[in-house]
C-alpha cells in the first residue's frame, strides 16, 4: 500500500513536471523567435513621382490626359495656348530679318571703304566701318538665338511626360492659367515601385543589404518577392525640435519605458504577381530571411 | 503561416485568432481530461492546466514567427 502510494505521487509529480517544462520550453522558443526575426507590419508601397511643371506660363488650352490614364515618354500632357509663343516666333524673326539686312549693309560698306583710297576716306573711317559690320554680325548672331529661343518656348508650350507611367489625381482643367515651374500634374513612373520596410531599431541587426524579403499586401492573397536594396542611415530625432529662437527644444521623455523608433528599410521587388495591382500608399506586412549562406 | 490576417479591412496578428482557438480547444479538453480523472493523477491541476494551454497556444504560433 505505501510503495503503490509512492509511485502515484512520483506520476503524479512527473507528469505536471514534464507538462510544465515542456510549456516553459515552447514558450521562450517562441519569444525568441518573435523577437529574434526581422519582420515588420508597417510596410509601404512606394513610387517614384515626377510632379510635371511648364516650362512656360500661359492659358491652358487643352489637356490631352484622363485621370489615371497610363502615358509613353514624350506623348503631349497638356497644352498651354501657343498664340503667344507664335507672335514671339515671328516677332524675332522679324527681327533677324532686319539684323541680317543691316549686317549685309555693314559689310558692303566696309568692303568699299576698304577698298578706297586714303584721299578718299580717313583711317579712322575704314576702322570704323570694319567694326560696325563685326557688331552687325554679332547682333545678328544674337538675333538667330532669341528666334530659337522662341521657337524653343513654342515647343515647351506642349508640356510632355518626361517617363512612361500613369497620370494621378488630375486636378489641371482647361483654362486654368498655370505660371512656369508651376506643379499641376503628378506623373507616378512606371516600373519604379520599391516597399519601404518601417523597421524597429532593434531589428535593424538582423537585416543585411541583399537579404531576401518576401512582402503581402494587406488583404489579399499576394505575396510580392524582393530584397533588401538599402537602410536608411537618417531619421528626424523628435524629441528635438529647434524653437523659434534656435534654441534645443528637448522633448522631456519618460524614462522607464522608450518607444523604438522606426528605420526605412528600402526593399526592391524583384516580382509581382499577375494580377496585382500595385498602388504607391498600400500596405503590406515585410518578413525578411536571412541570406542562405550566412545561416 | 502568413504573419497576419485581414478581417473586414482590418489587419490583426494571426496569434489573436489562434489564441480564441486554442482558448476553444483548451475548454473542450478540460473537460475530457476532467471526465478521464487524468486531474487526480496530476500534482498541481491549475498549473498543469495553464502548461497545457501555453503548450497549445506555442505549437502553432512556432510556424509563424520561424
Amino acid at each position: 500500500m505505501n510503495h503503490t502510494t509512492k509511485v502515484a505521487k512520483l506520476i503524479r509529480f512527473s507528469l505536471t513536471f514534464l507538462v510544465v517544462s515542456l510549456a516553459i520550453f515552447l514558450g521562450l522558443m517562441l519569444w525568441n523567435n518573435y523577437m529574434n526575426s526581422a519582420w515588420t507590419r508597417d510596410g509601404r508601397v512606394r513610387a517614384d513621382v515626377v510632379m510635371i511643371a511648364p516650362d512656360v506660363g500661359g492659358l491652358v488650352s487643352r489637356v490631352a490626359v484622363v485621370d489615371n490614364q497610363e502615358v509613353h515618354q514624350g506623348d503631349i500632357v497638356y497644352q498651354i495656348d501657343p498664340v503667344r509663343f507664335e507672335h514671339a516666333l515671328h516677332e524675332a524673326k522679324a527681327l533677324a530679318q532686319t539684323k541680317k539686312a543691316q549686317y549685309a549693309m555693314k559689310q558692303a560698306q566696309s568692303k568699299r571703304r576698304s577698298q578706297a583710297d586714303n584721299e578718299t576716306i580717313s583711317a579712322e573711317n575704314r576702322d570704323d566701318a570694319f567694326y560696325d559690320a563685326q557688331i552687325a554680325h554679332a547682333q545678328y548672331e544674337e538675333a538667330l538665338t532669341k528666334v530659337e529661343t522662341a521657337q524653343l518656348d513654342l515647343d515647351r508650350a506642349s508640356v510632355r511626360a518626361p517617363s512612361d507611367g500613369w497620370v494621378s489625381n488630375l486636378l489641371l482643367r482647361k483654362g486654368d492659367y498655370v505660371q512656369a515651374g508651376d506643379k499641376r500634374i503628378a506623373l507616378i513612373t512606371k516600373g519604379s515601385f520599391w516597399v519601404y520596410g518601417y523597421f524597429e531599431e532593434h531589428k535593424l541587426s538582423l537585416i543585411h543589404v541583399g537579404d531576401p524579403a518576401d512582402m503581402r499586401i494587406l488583404g489579399t492573397k499576394y505575396r510580392l518577392k524582393g530584397h533588401v536594396e538599402s537602410i536608411a542611415r537618417g531619421i528626424s530625432d523628435r524629441d528635438n525640435v529647434t524653437d523659434g529662437r534656435l534654441l534645443a527644444n528637448v522633448n522631456p521623455i519618460f524614462t522607464w519605458v522608450r518607444l523604438a523608433q522606426r528605420i526605412p528599410v528600402r526593399i526592391h521587388i524583384d516580382t509581382v504577381p499577375q494580377g496585382l495591382i500595385l498602388s504607391a500608399g498600400m500596405t503590406c506586412s515585410v518578413s525578411i530571411s536571412k541570406t542562405p549562406k550566412r545561416r | 503561416m502568413p504573419l497576419d490576417l485581414t478581417l473586414f479591412g482590418i489587419q490583426m496578428p494571426t496569434l489573436l485568432p489562434i489564441f480564441v482557438v486554442c482558448s476553444v480547444m483548451q475548454i473542450l479538453l478540460d473537460r475530457v481530461m476532467s471526465d478521464a480523472g487524468i486531474y487526480q493523477h496530476v500534482w498541481h491541476p491549475g498549473l498543469f492546466r495553464t502548461a497545457v494551454f501555453v503548450c497549445l497556444f506555442t505549437l502553432p504560433c512556432l510556424f509563424i514567427y520561424r
